[in-house]
């Protein structure tokens, strides 16, 4: 009686490890697409994509901790999101690049190799440029 | 000793009555008003004008104690700030991305009650926005920012 209730328990524990590995490896659906598909209104570039999983996704995902971050922005959903919104997010994105404002300076101060190169800020200065001109159909 | 002190205050307060500062511009014929150049509804443009007009517009109504100093300098420094986010007497100059950015921040500034500011309500009760109207205005600029988007 008292091997098999150890069984199991031990069986029991071995399933709850095994199913929040599997939760940690969830990634965020980012849709890495060429710029030449026109049915996205928005796609990302491979050196855009680049930064953002460096610099950005680790609070701006699901995954994220914090809720205002997520609240803010959710890189998977400006894919999804209609033109209007779409433009008025990527000029806000904009705004903060030049600002300096993200990462934000307590994280940076704990982990200054996540600070934003200026390359890295131009590259996604100029990947929000642009698809926020093909989002207004220029 | 009391009455001393009110007395140095009365004097301070005197004084600083010859500082009170440049008030904002008022304008009031303004071709790129938001209200002259777009079709709004009557009830999103009286919203609009009673709620957000005095700091968000070239057509600021000076209550009398902006007459006041200290007072004063709260409130030109607000409506300078104000006009310099959101002016809605040059709303047809804004590019198309502006105007799109703007009219999104409108949506979650009123949505999330921000705006209009606490203070401001405090002394014009006719600014308070029911929850029907802050609906109103969301549901007006989501759409149309979706308007100034296929323009």
């Amino acid at each position: 009686m008292k091997k098999t209730f150890l069984m199991l328990l031990f069986a029991g524990f071995c399933l709850a490890g095994f199913n929040s590995a599997y939760a940690q490896k969830e990634e965020t659906k980012v849709l890495l697409v060429s710029q030449n598909d026109t049915d996205q209104v928005l796609s990302f570039t491979m050196s855009a994509m680049q930064v953002i999983d460096a610099k950005c996704l680790g609070c701006h995902s699901p995954g994220g901790k914090s809720d205002k971050a997520k609240d803010k922005l959710m890189w998977e959903k400006l894919q999804k999101m209609d033109a209007a919104d779409a433009v008025a997010k990527l000029d806000e994105i904009i705004e903060v690049l030049e600002e300096g404002e993200m990462p934000p300076k307590k994280m940076i101060e704990k982990y200054p190799s996540m600070k934003l190169s200026a390359e890295e800020s131009a590259t996604l200065t100029a990947w929000a440029e642009a698809s926020m001109k093909k989002a207004m159909g220029e | 000793m009391k009455a001393k002190v009110i007395g140095i205050i009365l004097v301070v307060v005197i004084l600083l009555q010859f500082f009170r500062g440049s008030a904002p511009e008022v304008t009031v014929e303004n071709p790129n008003d938001l209200i002259a150049t777009a079709e709004l509804s009557g009830d999103i443009a009286a919203t609009l004008r009673a709620a957000c007009y005095d700091c968000h517009s070239m057509e600021t109504k000076y209550p009398w104690y902006s007459y006041i100093t200290p007072v004063s300098w709260f409130l030109f420094h607000h409506i300078d700030e104000g006009r310099d986010e959101l002016n809605f007497s040059e709303w047809a100059a804004y590019s198309k991305r502006d105007k799109l950015r703007k009219l999104k921040d409108i949506q979650e500034e009123v949505e999330e009650g921000e705006m209009p500011m606490e203070s401001y309500v405090i002394m014009h009760s006719e600014a308070s926005l029911t929850e029907e109207q802050r609906e109103a205005i969301v549901t007006w600029a989501k759409n149309f920012a979706g308007e100034v988007i296929r323009e």
